[in-house]
Order: C-alpha cells, then sequence, then structure tokens
C-alpha cells in the first residue's frame, strides 16, 4: 500500500459532478430538476492496475466512465490524464487522446456497426488516426492471435458472430490504437459465465503481459473480486468506499458494501451466511435525501447525524476509504462472514 | 447468379399477381348491377337494333371468362379498348393523362423526402432542445392536416393574394405544366414530410443511442462522420422502405389533389370512369396503379441489397 502513495496516479478524478437537466423546456419558471447522476466522486487509478467501479444499477457508475473518457461533458471537478488536466481540452487535443484511451461496452452486438465488417470496424480507428495500412494490418493480424480467433470472421458481419467471439474482438478494437487506458463498463454482464471467464482471463492477461491500465465497471461482485486490484463502491453517485479488493472484501467498512457482500450468491452450498436485506429501493436520483444517501436503508441509522449530515470520504489506514460515520470494525473479516 | 435468379422469382411472382387481380377487377366489374349497354346508350333512343349492335361490336354475349381474355390480349398487345361512354381511345386517354400523375407522384416524393429526411436528422441531432419540439410539433400537426383541407386554404390565399399565377385546369407547354404541378406535389410532399419526417427522426434517434456510435466516438471520429457514416447509413433502410410505399401510394393520392385543382391527370379520370360505370377505364387504371405498386416494392427490395450487404436475397 505503502508503495501506491509514491507512485503517481495515472488517471485522477477530482470532485467529479455530473447532473442530467430533467425539465428541457419548461413553460413556468418552475425549479429545474436534475438527475444527481455523479456526485463529487474522487479517485485514483494507479499505471498498470484494474480499478473497478461497482455499484447498483443507476448509480452512476457507467456515467463515471464516460466522463472519464470525454464521451459527456463533465459539469463539475477535475479529470488528470497522465498528469495532464483534461477536464477542459481543444478539440484537437481531445482528438489525441481518443487514440490513448478506449472502450469495451457491455453489449458486444450493439457495440459493433451492424452494417459494417468486423474488418471494417477494427481499420476503422486506425484510419482516423492516420496510421499506416501496413502497420495496422500487421497489428490486426497479432491481435487477432492474441485473442485467439481465426482471421476469417474479420469478413463477417456482427450478426453472425457469438456475444463472446464478438467482446473478444470489442477487446481487440480498444487494442487497435495501443491505448493506455480502457474503460471495460459492464463487459461481461451481457455474456454467458462460462464465456464471461474467457473475457476476464483476456483482461487480466492484459493487465499482465501488456501492463494494461483497465477501469472496469461492473455490479457482479465476484467479477470484481476476479479481476480487480482496487474497487470503489458507488451508490447514488457518489463513492462509499475505497480501497483494495482485500481491505473491501476483507474488513469490510461501509454498512452498504455489507449489505452487498452478503447479498453475493454463495459459492457453495454447505458455506454458511445470513443475507443482510436491504429494505427499500435506491433512492431516487433527483432527490437526493440529506445527510447520508444511504441512511434511510442503513442497519446502523442514527437519528440526528446520519440524516443530517453527509459524512466525509475519510481514509481508514492504508488507503481504506470510507464515508460513513460509524464505519465497521477495521479488522471485519472474521465478524463480516459471522453477521 | 443469386441476384439474378431473386429478380426472376420476383418479376414472375409480380405477372401472377397482375393477372389474377385484373381477373378480380374485370370480374367485379360485372358483377355489378351496372348494364354496359345502358352506360354506352346514355342519352341515346334505346332501339332494339342499337342494342344488339353494341352486344355484338363488345362481345357482350359471351361468357365473362372469354371477354377477359380477349380483353387482356388487347392489353398485351397495347390496345386498351374503347370507352363505353364516348367511344374514345382508352389507351390515349389514359396516356394523355399520365404526365400529370407522373409529375405530381415524382414531384411531390423527391421534395418530401428530401426535407423529411433533412427535417427528421435535424430534429434528432438535437433531440429534446427546443427546435426538435417545433420540428417534431410541426411534423405532428402535419400529419394530422387533412391535405383536401390545406389544398383548398392554399387555393383560398393563392387566388387572393397572388392572382396572377394560374394553376388550375391544362396546359400547353413545360413550364406552364410546372407551374400547375408546383404548388399541388408541395402540398403531396407535406404527407411524406410528416410521415417519413418522423420515421426518420425516430429512427435516427435509435441509431444515435447505439452503444457502437459512442465506439464510433471513442474511435476519435469527427461528429459528422459518425452521425452520416454509422447512424444515419442504418437510419435510412425502414425509412427508404417507408418511402416506397408512400410514393406507391401517392399515385392514389394524387386523386385528391387532381380533384381540387382540376388537373387532368388519371385520378380525375379514375373518379369519372367509376361514376360513369365506364369499365374498361377503370379496368386499366386499376392495373396500372397496381402495376405501379408493385414496380416500387421490387425497387425497393433490390436497393435494399444495395444498401445493406447483410440482406440475403432469397
Amino acid at each position: 500500500m505503502s508503495k501506491e502513495k509514491d507512485r503517481q496516479p495515472f488517471i485522477s478524478v477530482r470532485d467529479l459532478k455530473k447532473y442530467f437537466c430533467l425539465d428541457n423546456y419548461k413553460l413556468a419558471k418552475a425549479k429545474t430538476r436534475y438527475i444527481h447522476a455523479v456526485d463529487d466522486v474522487s479517485f485514483d487509478i494507479y499505471k498498470g492496475e484494474i480499478f473497478g467501479i461497482i455499484g447498483e444499477s443507476g448509480s452512476g457508475k457507467s456515467t463515471i466512465g464516460r466522463c472519464v473518457l470525454k464521451l459527456i461533458d463533465v459539469d463539475s471537478g477535475e479529470i488528470y490524464f497522465d498528469g495532464k488536466n483534461i477536464t477542459h481540452v481543444s478539440r484537437k487535443e481531445q482528438q489525441e487522446l481518443r487514440s490513448r484511451m478506449q472502450m469495451v461496452f457491455q453489449n458486444p452486438l450493439a457495440s459493433f456497426d451492424p452494417k459494417k465488417t468486423i474488418r471494417f470496424s477494427l481499420e476503422e480507428s486506425a484510419k482516423v488516426h492516420k496510421i499506416k495500412p501496413e502497420v495496422y494490418k500487421a497489428r490486426i493480424k497479432q491481435l487477432m492471435e492474441y485473442i485467439a480467433l481465426p482471421e476469417d470472421l474479420l469478413t463477417r458481419y456482427p450478426k453472425d458472430l457469438s456475444g463472446g467471439q464478438l467482446q473478444r474482438l470489442a477487446i481487440a478494437r480498444a487494442l487497435m490504437l495501443e491505448p493506455d487506458f480502457i474503460l471495460a463498463d459492464e463487459p461481461v454482464s451481457a455474456l454467458d459465465v462460462s464465456v464471461q471467464a474467457q473475457i476476464l482471463n483476456l483482461m487480466l492477461d492484459l493487465k499482465e503481459d501488456k501492463g494494461q491500465t483497465i477501469l472496469f465497471i461492473s455490479h457482479d461482485l465476484n467479477v470484481v473480486r476476479h479481476v480487480c486490484d482496487r474497487i470503489a463502491v458507488v451508490y447514488l453517485g457518489a463513492v462509499m468506499e475505497m480501497g483494495t479488493v482485500e481491505q473491501v472484501y476483507n474488513s469490510v467498512a461501509h454498512p452498504y458494501t455489507q449489505a452487498l457482500i452478503s447479498a453475493k450468491p454463495k459459492e457453495h452450498p454447505l458455506e454458511n451466511k445470513n443475507h443482510i436485506l436491504l429494505e427499500g429501493d435506491i433512492p431516487n436520483a433527483v432527490d437526493i435525501p440529506e445527510g447520508c444517501r444511504f441512511a434511510g436503508r442503513c442497519r446502523y441509522f442514527k437519528e440526528g447525524l446520519c440524516d443530517n449530515r453527509t459524512p466525509k470520504l475519510k481514509d481508514i489506514g492504508n488507503g481504506h476509504y470510507v464515508a460513513c460515520h460509524f464505519p465497521l470494525g477495521i479488522d471485519r473479516s472474521k465478524t463480516a462472514s459471522d453477521m | 447468379m443469386k441476384r439474378f435468379r431473386f429478380i426472376i422469382k420476383r418479376l414472375l411472382s409480380m405477372i401472377v399477381i397482375m393477372f389474377l387481380v385484373s381477373f378480380l377487377v374485370f370480374v367485379v366489374l360485372r358483377m355489378s348491377d351496372a348494364d354496359p349497354l345502358t352506360v354506352m346508350i346514355g342519352n341515346n333512343q334505346s332501339t332494339p337494333e342499337l342494342r344488339q349492335a353494341l352486344t355484338e361490336k363488345y362481345h357482350l354475349d359471351d361468357p365473362v371468362h372469354i371477354q377477359y381474355l380477349r380483353w387482356i390480349k388487347g392489353v398485351l398487345s397495347g390496345d386498351f379498348g374503347t370507352d363505353y361512354v364516348d367511344g374514345q381511345d382508352v389507351k390515349g386517354l389514359v396516356m394523355s393523362r399520365l404526365p400529370i400523375t407522373f409529375g405530381l407522384v415524382i414531384m411531390s416524393s423527391v421534395i418530401g423526402s428530401v426535407i423529411a429526411v433533412i427535417m427528421g436528422v435535424a430534429a434528432a441531432l438535437r433531440k429534446g432542445k427546443p427546435s426538435d419540439a417545433a420540428i417534431s410539433g410541426l411534423m405532428l400537426v402535419l400529419s394530422g392536416a387533412p391535405s383536401f383541407l390545406v389544398s383548398i386554404l392554399i387555393l383560398f390565399f393563392m387566388t387572393k393574394y397572388v392572382p396572377g399565377y394560374s394553376f388550375i385546369g391544362t396546359y400547353t407547354n413545360f413550364g406552364e405544366f410546372l407551374q400547375r404541378i408546383m404548388i399541388p406535389s408541395l402540398i403531396m410532399a407535406l404527407t411524406f414530410v410528416a410521415m417519413l419526417g418522423r420515421i426518420t427522426r425516430s429512427n435516427m434517434i435509435n441509431q444515435l443511442q447505439s452503444p457502437y456510435i459512442a465506439t464510433a466516438a471513442a474511435k476519435g471520429l469527427k461528429q459528422s462522420n459518425i452521425t452520416y457514416k454509422h447512424a444515419f447509413h442504418n437510419a435510412v433502410i425502414p425509412v427508404i422502405t417507408v418511402a416506397g410505399y408512400m410514393i406507391a401510394g401517392s399515385i392514389g393520392s394524387t386523386v385528391i389533389v387532381e380533384q381540387v385543382f382540376s388537373l387532368p391527370g388519371i385520378g380525375g379520370l379514375l373518379i369519372s370512369a367509376i361514376e360513369e360505370n365506364n369499365f374498361p377505364i377503370v379496368q386499366i387504371l386499376v392495373l396500372f396503379m397496381l402495376g405501379a405498386y408493385l414496380v416500387m416494392s421490387f425497387v425497393i427490395d433490390i436497393l435494399y441489397t444495395v444498401l445493406d450487404p447483410r440482406v440475403d436475397l432469397k
């Protein structure tokens, strides 16, 4: 952990905010309502690590990813990429950034233009960034070998291929520009479990072989645990807990994370565990509750404090951050499974 | 080879449909209680000799299928017969009416499709903004406005404020021809804008929200390239289908504007022929409209394969 403190973060997100306007054209001068998709999110990603963002659907995890990739504009906050502030960059600089950050989506079929061959989709990124044909042709050959797919798939159309094949091709497409950073937005949640493993192993290979930096967004705790080095747990657009996989899984500090982990399906039928049932639904992202966002569903809710003051994200040791007034014991590895 | 076989198959099925429908129309017309002899005699004195002569001339005593075969043989050799009321050559009558109808259909579909696509794409790119609301609202109003009403309103305002513009009746040269069909074409084009524009908009929005568009953006493609090369290319196929059927259908809707603007097209001819029980004209015009419809859908299918490399011809 101390090693990480010395390292320069490769990507830094500071106080990121993204609100979506609900009322596009209103007649009366009513108060404009906003969806607080991302609210004051900060985290660092180091070079060569897989950083996971985990959260329920609607928690704003995809929006965070898209903001980092500059696919949508941020409302406030700063994003640093390789030491440079990229929050507001010119069109030309953005174009240059595009070749350094790529993304892989959840639905592999929809992420390919249905009317273009796979080869076209792969070559297009190279052509946009003016890479010479000899270079990108050779690169495609290498990549097809790397993802272990025959080259004759290149002449096919997306609908002819399976989800697993397409997702591997999507990864190959992301690698075409040899990016420094890849955003993987739920890359396996649309795939069969048997295929998921292939994709996850491919991602781990990328980290090991190429030192690839990856931002991995998912709602699947097992998947995140398997591939990520460090994770951030988001709830209603804010980070609840952040730390290494060991810290978050073995010494849970936030009641929300605890509930999430307890809701995870058993890995073994004889495993003894009690589910912590979260009551109610994730609150509406338009009217964010006062105080702690999780207060309404929390088992440890204290009136007067939790519904009043918003807990700050603070370090409880060795880079393990938690946003809670009453973090669970530092070492809960035993108690967490007993609960 | 595959394409060739597809074309042959489609052409054969078109021919079969044409024969079946023409036969049905022929038989149904003769099942109606209108008597061709009464129509032909009209206001003339009805004498047994005249009736006898006409029956023989038009072979009205033959069984229906023999009459049909005689008629269809004539049509195939370019002889559409003579009409019941004035005894005129049907072919000449139809031919003289074709330019107006074709002019209306082509002019209105070209203008309408172009405006519809531009407006649809523009609205989709500005989705949720006031300009989108304005364009969509306009298209919604247009789709609810009956074209006969719009025609009458425009006629009213044109006669009041542009008195020199003559747009009614026959024409003698090409300039006048254009002048005649311009306003009616614009009115017909409104239907295209209303329907096609909304289809273009919804399809574009659909495509623009697909992950492959975000992928294209992540690749670093320019926004214009993303919009046209990827999104539009995928959104345009259903638009073309609908446009094709709308063009085919607009042959029928020329009837209304031709009536309102007293234009000598086949729509007016068809209406008066139906009113007068003028069977030979009704038969040939129905056959003609059917043919136009079939040809259009054939063209759309061929276009599919050109535009969409994934489509297999079967």
